[in-house]
């Protein structure tokens, strides 16, 4: 797929799966934008990997749970590329899975779910509030939002991040029936344990290996598994799709 | 000037010095040019018309909006190709310049209608790349066997209008390639004056010094008109020259540039072979030559298409898409003019015109459409106006 | 290339298989006899077809009116209205059917000939058949004449006397092309004023003129031979003239500049109708912009944008849309830019000009850079080329567009201010394709009709006019045929010459 001339925005994508879904952009002609928070090396590291190759990137920092940040941030991207085509809503506030230290419903505060809820939902809804403009400016646009397999089948309770991310999957399909009649798509990925990445570091080697146990495929999901939906959906093959979720996950869960 | 622009007039001029002989492919392409190989003017041509537009693209934000509308922006243009060409409808809509417009040294305005809002501009803020790309083509393809020659004038030059482009070139023209016997025939209360010239043709004839006639396309017309009315005839001495520019159409008689050429050879004994179109736009800085004379000179076989200078390219687009036709097919004509440092280096024309392998052949003017039936297309409708106007 | 082609020496099979079809576009009475003739090669998706065109002659021209008039005379001049009716229904109901070989001749050519959508083809040209029904034909009289039996013999008039109507002894129609099918509603008119008729087509559309009238001559040789339809080109004078000469009236269709040509060519003392350049437009009220109609609305519109390119006077420039409804006229734009989208997927328009393509290119650049200059317009168009294009105002307004496609989307605080932006095109306004409720359609009617509209109707039946409608605000037959009337005092005076009188 060429994505020559789109412009695609990819937030937190310094590092982990954003990353690698901002340099499968880079490698298919995307203009890039690396969205960060803090780690500006990280994300002028992924912008180099990709012009090193020929694309186009910048990494441009913004808070995307502050509305003037991703404003700043939108007037920025239309200036460097003139559009915004694509958006990939996968930032989202810090956390690490860790099934032994993760809190149990007894424990957990509406603080974490807050926390989670303006990351995840917050966070999207003010990247999407800032892009639609522009794409029903240009008759058109691709938003993808990322969420998790635990929607379906929890393995791990974690239970302010994966009702965050239901949020965020209700927020897509209502989005995306609204949304149609300008041309612009909005889709979910829901990824399985992806490893390697910071978040998932702490999840145990015993957890790990009772979740490939289960899968067909018999292994981990990995960023690139992720990148390969996202473009998809970015992508013309796309073009009628809109409103879905698509799990990867090795068939973990199949729904 | 601020002194990015310095920079910028700068490093134009020493392109234009470097490339000074190279400009069409009457000469086949893989010559050997003395300032570099093409693939030397290729990256010499790309890396300076990407400067500029990065400089338009910074110094002016409506240029900027409106590039940033079709994606191009100093990130995403990375070939000369990629320029977004500007619509010369732009020249009117807006204020094209990366100085400030009222200490320019030149305004020049397109012509048409009195009200100057109405008219396209091209702000000049020094004269310098102006003049300097107007002089080694106008050698090249008007005069390659002479130095000077004696020039009469039907248009008015520059002491007459100081915002027509086409008056300061032929001023300029009379200033490097002019014998001391040149001149203007156009005067400001009454126009061309005709008597006056069938007498200096007259005295050319007699002494068998040729003569260069230079003018827009139209005031032929009325020359051959007024001689065929009184049956006067020239028989020019050889090496005389027909010079024209502009279009024959839109005017209350509209006639072919065949028909003209046969009444230039009717009324003047020159033959086809020593007349030439120069084709130029008061939106560009650079004018683009019929090869006719060159190509004679060279291999005594006459070659009537178009050819420029190094520093300005064509392309022929697809009016439907803006992408580039085929080698052969008809499109709009888009002009990639380095010279064009202060407005912008692309500009799409409303022309239709085809490339060929010596150079551009045009077509003329894209005249509107018609609806195919009983609906009326506003071009249709603008026209019906325009004649009540009239 | 050609030398492959000498190479392969295919069977000679091969080759029968690659001969394009010949289809005649001409019609003539019987007896006429062309010594030669010329093709046009079509290549579409259904296969290669050749065009038959006759060469024309001043001479063949007398000779074909000549046996047109003659044929009338013999034969059309007789029937009475009614079985007119019936036979022209007859025709019609042939072409209802969908297997019939005529209309699938149609269905497969006229998409390649006038690259308009095979699918818009065909739903357009069934609809526009239906509206010659034997109901509608009589319908379409009845509108026009009290009682259509003028047409046929002297009848009572309620103010004493009698009258009848007498059409044409036989007209020249001139007819464009750019919606296939419209020469049989001018042909339809001529036979119920019982004139012999002469059409010459445009070489945008030769076809479906030539189609229908050999629907009449399965239905009806003799008066299939009151008809001929030829293919010249526009301008020939010497063909021109002696149509003109021959006939009693001239219709003519199409761009005002090729009217006026042939309005010039005809004398003062024959009856001239014009069917000359229009400009429609579209009004929506804040009670079609409600949340659950709005979608509808749109796509409505769309239709009426998209069919047949709006190359007919009926297809709106612009359209007036009105605040206080769920979404504004700006994202009533956005919508109907990405509807057309749609329309371009489902129904591509057919290839344009070169002219064309600038002239939408030059509308499209104006109004951009007009934006870039601060004023509030917004251009939404096609991403690769110009295959439709929606220009915003948010100003109230109207603006013809370059067609093909392209439409005005302009913003207003009520729609009854119309009169003040659409005066300057008293002249040339016919549609006004309207969604308000039923209490304003009164009164906004009455203010576009005063303004010189002729014709209101829903939006998304811009293109389709039922019969019996007032033509550019006319009459069709009344037009057409002339009336001799039979005094009072003429009967009174024959009574007085009865033998057996009292």
């Amino acid at each position: 797929m060429d994505f020559h001339g789109k412009s695609v925005l990819v937030t937190g994508a310094s590092r982990g799966i954003g990353a690698t879904i901002a340099r499968s952009f880079g490698e298919n002609g995307a203009n890039v934008v690396v969205n960060f928070l803090q780690n500006e090396g990280l994300a002028g590291k992924v912008v180099e990997d990709i012009r090193a190759q020929g694309g186009e990137a910048i990494a441009i920092q913004a808070d995307v749970t502050k509305p003037a940040d991703v404003g700043r941030m939108a007037e920025r991207i239309i200036d460097a590329y003139g559009s915004l085509d694509i958006v990939v809503n996968n930032a989202l506030s810090h956390y690490s899975f860790n099934p032994k230290t993760r809190k149990t419903a007894w424990e957990i505060e509406w603080d974490d779910y807050r926390r989670q809820i303006e990351g995840s939902l917050g966070g999207a809804y003010h990247i999407c509030k800032a892009a639609i403009p522009h794409m029903k400016q240009q008759n058109g646009g691709r938003i993808i939002n990322i969420v998790t397999n635990l929607l379906d089948f929890p393995v791990v309770p974690y239970h302010d991040y994966t009702t965050a991310k239901s949020a965020l999957l209700g927020y897509s399909r209502n989005l995306a029936a609204e949304l149609g009649a300008f041309g612009i798509t909005v889709n979910c990925v829901a990824p399985g344990l992806t490893y390697p990445t910071d978040s998932s570091r702490e999840t145990q080697e015993e957890v790990r290996e009772a979740i490939i146990r289960l899968t067909p495929m018999g292994r981990l999901t990995m960023p690139g598994d992720i990148a390969g939906g996202v473009l998809f959906f970015a992508s013309d093959w796309a073009s009628f799709i809109t409103g879905q979720c698509l799990r990867i996950d090795g068939g973990l869960v199949m729904t | 000037m601020r002194p990015e622009s310095r920079a910028i007039v700068a490093e134009i001029l020493q392109f234009m010095d470097r490339f000074a002989d190279v400009g069409d492919r009457t000469s086949h392409a893989d010559e050997r040019l003395p300032s570099g190989t093409p693939a030397d003017l290729e990256l010499a041509f790309n890396e300076l018309a990407l400067k500029l537009f990065r400089y338009h693209f910074q110094s002016n934000p409506p240029y900027r909006k409106y590039c940033q509308a079709r994606r191009k922006t100093p990130l995403t243009v990375r070939e000369w190709q990629d320029i977004p060409p500007l619509p010369i409808q732009a020249f009117k809509e807006l204020t094209l310049s990366c100085e400030p417009v009222d200490e320019a040294e030149a305004v020049f305005m397109t012509s048409g209608t009195t009200n100057a809002d109405k008219r396209g501009k091209n702000f000049h803020p020094t004269l310098e790349v102006w003049d300097a790309s107007m002089v080694p083509p106008f050698k090249r393809f008007v005069l390659p066997d002479r130095e000077r020659m004696m020039i009469y004038v039907l248009s008015p030059g520059k002491d007459l209008n100081s915002n027509s482009s086409l008056s300061r070139y032929l001023s300029m023209a009379v200033e490097h390639f002019g014998t001391k016997d040149s001149r203007f025939f156009f005067k400001p209360e009454t126009g061309l004056d005709m008597e006056e010239l069938v007498q200096s043709l007259r005295t050319s004839e007699l002494r068998g010094e040729p003569v260069l006639l230079m003018g827009a396309s139209f005031s032929y017309v009325h020359l051959i008109d007024y001689c065929d009315e009184r049956g006067i005839r020239f028989s020019l001495p050889a090496g005389s020259r027909v010079f024209d520019t502009g279009g024959l159409k839109g005017r209350s008689r509209e006639i072919t540039t065949s028909e003209l050429y046969e009444a230039v050879h009717r009324v003047f004994a020159v033959n086809r072979n020593h007349c030439l179109n120069m084709y130029g736009m008061t939106e560009l800085s650079s004018q683009m030559y019929d090869l006719t004379i060159r190509s004679c000179m060279l291999s005594g076989r006459a070659i009537h298409d178009k050819a420029g200078p190094a520093w300005v390219r064509t392309r022929v687009l697809d009016p439907d898409t803006l992408e580039p036709v085929r080698q052969g097919e008809t499109g709009v004509l888009a002009h990639y003019d380095l010279a064009n440092w202060n407005s912008a280096v692309a500009i799409l024309t409303e022309d239709i015109g085809v490339q060929t392998e010596a150079g551009l052949v045009l077509q003329g003017r894209a005249e509107g459409s018609e609806a195919r039936g009983c609906s009326l297309a506003i071009d249709q409708l603008m026209r019906a106006n325009r004649y009540e106007k009239e | 290339m050609k030398k492959n082609d000498i190479t392969k020496a295919p069977a000679a099979t091969g080759d029968r298989t690659n001969q394009p079809e010949i289809l005649p576009v001409y019609a003539v009475p019987r007896g006429v006899e062309f010594s030669s003739y010329t093709d046009r090669l079509i290549e579409g998706g259904s296969g290669r077809l050749l065009l038959r065109l006759p060469c024309l002659t001043p001479e063949i021209m007398m000779d074909i009116m000549h046996k047109v008039a003659e044929n009338r005379k013999k034969y059309l001049a007789h029937l009475k209205t009614a079985d007119i009716v019936d036979k022209i229904d007859a025709a019609v109901q042939k072409w209802l059917n969908p297997e019939y070989e005529l209309r699938r001749q149609a269905e497969t050519w006229l998409p390649a000939i006038t690259d308009y959508d095979p699918e818009m083809i065909r739903l357009e040209l069934k609809r526009f058949m239906r509206t010659f029904r034997k109901k509608e034909l009589l319908r379409f009289l009845d509108e026009e004449f009290d009682q259509a039996a003028v047409l046929d013999e002297f009848r009572p008039r309620k103010s004493g006397g009698m009258s009848r109507a007498y059409g044409p002894e036989s007209i020249f129609h001139v007819f464009s092309g750019n919606v296939p099918g419209l020469p049989v509603w001018s042909l339809v008119m001529g036979l119920l004023v019982k004139s012999g008729n002469i059409g010459k087509t445009s070489s945008a559309e030769p076809l479906m003129a030539v189609l229908f009238v050999r629907s009449l001559y399965e239905v009806d040789a003799d008066l299939a031979d009151t008809i001929a339809i030829l293919p010249w080109k526009g301008g020939t004078s010497a063909l021109e003239e002696p149509v003109i000469a021959a006939v009693d009236a001239v219709i003519a269709y199409g761009a005002d500049s090729s009217v006026e040509r042939i309005r010039e060519q005809v004398p003062g003392s024959k009856r001239f109708l014009r069917y000359g350049s229009k400009v429609s437009m579209a009004m929506v009220g804040r009670e079609a912009l409600t949340a659950d109609r709005f979608g509808e609305t749109v796509h409505r519109l769309a239709d009426d944008v998209s069919t047949y390119d709006q190359q007919g006077c009926l297809s709106p420039h612009a359209v007036v849309v009105e605040d206080g409804g769920a979404v504004s006229a700006r994202q009533f734009a956005q919508l109907l830019a990405a509807e057309l989208q749609r329309c371009e997927e489902r129904r591509p328009r057919a290839a344009v000009s070169q002219e064309e393509a600038l002239a939408i290119r030059r509308v499209r650049n104006q109004y951009e850079l007009a934006a870039l200059n601060g004023e509030s317009v917004t251009v939404y168009s096609s991403k690769a080329g110009t295959e439709w294009t929606v220009i915003y105002h948010q100003e109230q307004g109207f603006a013809p567009s370059p067609l093909n496609r392209t439409i005005h989307v302009f913003g207003c605080t009520a729609l009854e201010d119309a009169p003040s932006y659409i005066e300057p095109y008293r002249e040339l306004l016919q549609t006004v394709g309207i969604a308000v409720g039923p209490e304003r359609l009164q009164q906004l009617a009455d203010l576009l009709g005063t303004a010189g509209v002729n014709r209101i109707c829903a939006i998304g039946k811009m293109s389709r006019t039922p019969a019996g409608w007032h033509h550019d605000g006319r009459f069709n037959l009344l037009d057409l045929v002339r009336w001799t009337d039979i005094e009072w005092s003429a009967e009174q005076e024959a009574e007085r010459y009865d033998p057996d009188a009292e």
